[in-house]
């Protein structure tokens, strides 16, 4: 029940605060293959993923002591935060930007939509990571984290317009990365 | 429908989870560790905790604010009459001898507590501005030198017919004049708790430079005494005469008959000095240094008046052996104990009178304090200190001096209380790695 949920949740946080190891070890759990799954969608490297989750853990306990409970979803709302947060740092530190302008034969996107209802989801995460670094952390932003394009832009420190015409080739590049998938996944049928 | 395709990604990606990386619960457990992460102390921290530590930081400021406002005031000590001989004083009529090595002395002797000095002798300290000192028993050292002054006095003398007794007056005249004397005065070394600035250069688990600022609070002193004055002076002189060659005498005769008091106000000792703290151990550390101490007096004699007003102003500096041990240390509080000898030197001393007759200021005189005994004394305290941060801590050492007899003839308030209490109360600021 979310109540329940709530009070066991607003219960752990208070251990936390007076310092119970167990506790910061039992919200460990809870989160740690949410928290990585966010960040390892934008860094595919797994040492990496490992640094940037360990930054993030230790800020999280660090600054706990000023989280106030909002209810059920927020300890897991600042969480995320901050593991974006630390994600999106290392990736500005790691990757090259590399944006050009799109060729005119680029700009098109094949008319058959890839049929990604039936791809698991460990699929599309994986597919996802394969994209080239700019693309993919636009496309994070854009798609799964909602940001808008002039958020991106004044987060990554690039146009706004850059920031669209990048969108659109990492849908293209992901669609197609489905569509060899499909059609790899049939001819192994 | 071609965004679809986008939001049907976005729900997958939106709730999915992964392995996380291997062990890395282990090593945040071992980094939390490793860096000292304060966490588990600052994060049980409540609310209550803050304003319990803003509670003892208050209680401890007034603490010190009321020890200090109800310390200030002196109070009284016993009588200086033993600073006035009158020992076995005979009584007047003795001829004056100017071959004798001493001076003539009109000596009263129906009441031991009141004496007069002669005029003769009185007049010439006076007029030499050099109170007599003990170590000029009579003044016919003077008198060898100031021959003219001699005469001078003689004559204003009149006819006063005078015996001497050059052992027991001379003897008289020495305790006498430490009635006009810096040395009797010399009460500093009471010890009214210690007003100092230290810089302590003291270790805890690494070196810190700890400066300290006292606020004295300790114990001072005042000696009064009321008597009725019954020197029966047969000094003539010109009715009109201002008194201005010998304004002691005249303070003495126009008091005859007035309630005399002779008030000594000893104000509370100022010290500063820097010391230093070398750490033994995590619990014991030696600490040495230099301080300075400086003596203020002020003594009043006479009636309202008809009467003297002196200052005495020694310096001290000494040199503190410690050993300091830590007791406990407990969420912010320090308990330690110091305890040592310390041997002092007066390096420097004056003393300054004014005479006041009728309300009018009819002399003043001033002089070096020629006396510079060592004083050796051992303390022992306990001290409670409180970090209000990693800064700033104010502390509170109440402890206990004893003042060993310096040897000299200086009557000090040591020499009748070698045992004294006294508080410091100050600000320590660390610093440093």
């Amino acid at each position: 029940m979310d109540c329940n949920d709530s009070d066991r949740e607003e219960r752990l946080l208070d251990l936390i605060k007076r310092g119970d190891r167990n506790a910061m070890q039992d919200l460990y759990c809870r989160y740690v293959r949410y928290l990585t799954a966010i960040c390892g969608r934008y860094i595919p490297d797994e040492d990496n993923v490992r640094d940037v989750m360990q930054d993030s853990f230790l800020k999280i306990f660090s600054s706990i002591k000023n989280f106030q409970y909002r209810g059920k979803g927020s300890l897991k709302g600042w969480m995320t935060k901050i593991v974006l947060n630390e994600t999106i740092k290392s990736v500005k530190q790691n990757c090259q930007f590399n944006f050009t302008e799109l060729k005119n034969d680029e700009t098109e996107i094949a008319d058959d939509i890839p049929e990604s209802e039936n791809i698991p989801p460990q699929i599309i995460y994986k597919l996802i990571r394969e994209l080239p670094d700019g693309y993919r952390t636009i496309f994070n932003l854009y798609v799964i984290e909602g940001k808008s394009h002039k958020e991106i832009a004044a987060l990554l420190g690039i146009k706004e317009s850059t920031s669209a015409s990048q969108l659109h080739r990492a849908k293209a590049i992901l669609a197609e990365k489905i569509r060899n998938y499909i059609n790899n996944y049939s001819l192994h049928l | 429908m071609k965004n679809d395709w986008l939001k049907d990604i976005h729900d997958k990606m939106t709730d999915f989870e992964t392995d996380g990386p291997q062990n890395l619960w282990e090593e945040i457990c071992s980094q939390i560790e490793k860096t000292d992460f304060e966490y588990n102390r600052r994060s049980g921290k409540s609310v209550f905790s803050n304003l319990y530590r803003l509670a003892a930081s208050a209680a401890a400021i007034a603490a010190l604010v009321i020890c200090v406002i109800e310390l200030l005031p002196l109070y009284s000590l016993q009588s200086r009459s033993d600073l006035i001989a009158g020992n076995d004083t005979e009584t007047t009529d003795k001829t004056v001898d100017p071959d004798d090595k001493c001076e003539n002395f009109i000596i009263d002797n129906t009441d031991p507590s009141s004496t007069i000095v002669s005029a003769i002798s009185l007049k010439q300290a006076i007029a030499h501005s050099i109170p007599p000192t003990p170590d000029h028993h009579c003044a016919y050292e003077d008198t060898e030198k100031n021959p003219n002054s001699v005469t001078e006095d003689k004559t204003d003398a009149g006819n006063t017919d005078l015996k001497t007794n050059a052992s027991e007056n001379c003897q008289f005249y020495s305790d006498s004049a430490n009635l006009f004397r810096t040395k009797p005065y010399d009460i500093g070394r009471h010890d009214y708790g210690r007003n100092r600035a230290i810089a302590d250069i003291s270790g805890r688990q690494r070196q810190k430079v700890s400066v300290s600022v006292f606020s004295t609070a300790g114990t001072g002193s005042e000696i009064n005494r009321k008597s009725i004055s019954t020197a029966s002076a047969s000094v003539a002189g010109p009715e009109n005469s201002k008194w201005n060659d010998s304004p002691l005498l005249g303070i003495l005769t126009y008091n005859q008959g007035l309630e005399v008091t002779d008030d000594v106000k000893h104000h509370l000792p100022i010290k500063a000095g820097v010391s230093l703290a070398f750490r033994l151990n995590e619990r014991i550390g030696i600490e040495s240094g230099v301080v300075y101490t400086n003596l203020t007096s002020d003594i009043y004699q006479g009636s309202e008046s008809h009467y003297l007003k002196g200052r005495q102003s020694l310096h001290y500096v000494g040199i503190p052996l410690n050993l300091k041990v830590n007791i406990v240390s407990w969420k912010g509080f320090d308990i330690y104990a110091s305890a040592g000898p310390m041997l002092e030197k007066c390096v420097a001393g004056s003393y300054s009178q004014s005479y006041i007759l009728n309300g009018n200021s009819t002399g003043k005189s001033s002089a070096d304090v020629e006396d510079h005994p060592f004083q050796w004394s051992v303390n022992l305290s306990a001290g409670l200190q409180f970090n209000i941060n990693s800064l700033l801590g104010i502390y509170a050492e109440p402890g206990a001096g004893y003042y060993f007899d310096d040897g000299s003839s200086l009557k000090t308030i040591y020499k009748e209380k070698p045992l004294n209490f006294n508080l410091n109360m100050g600000v320590r600021l660390s610093f440093g790695n």
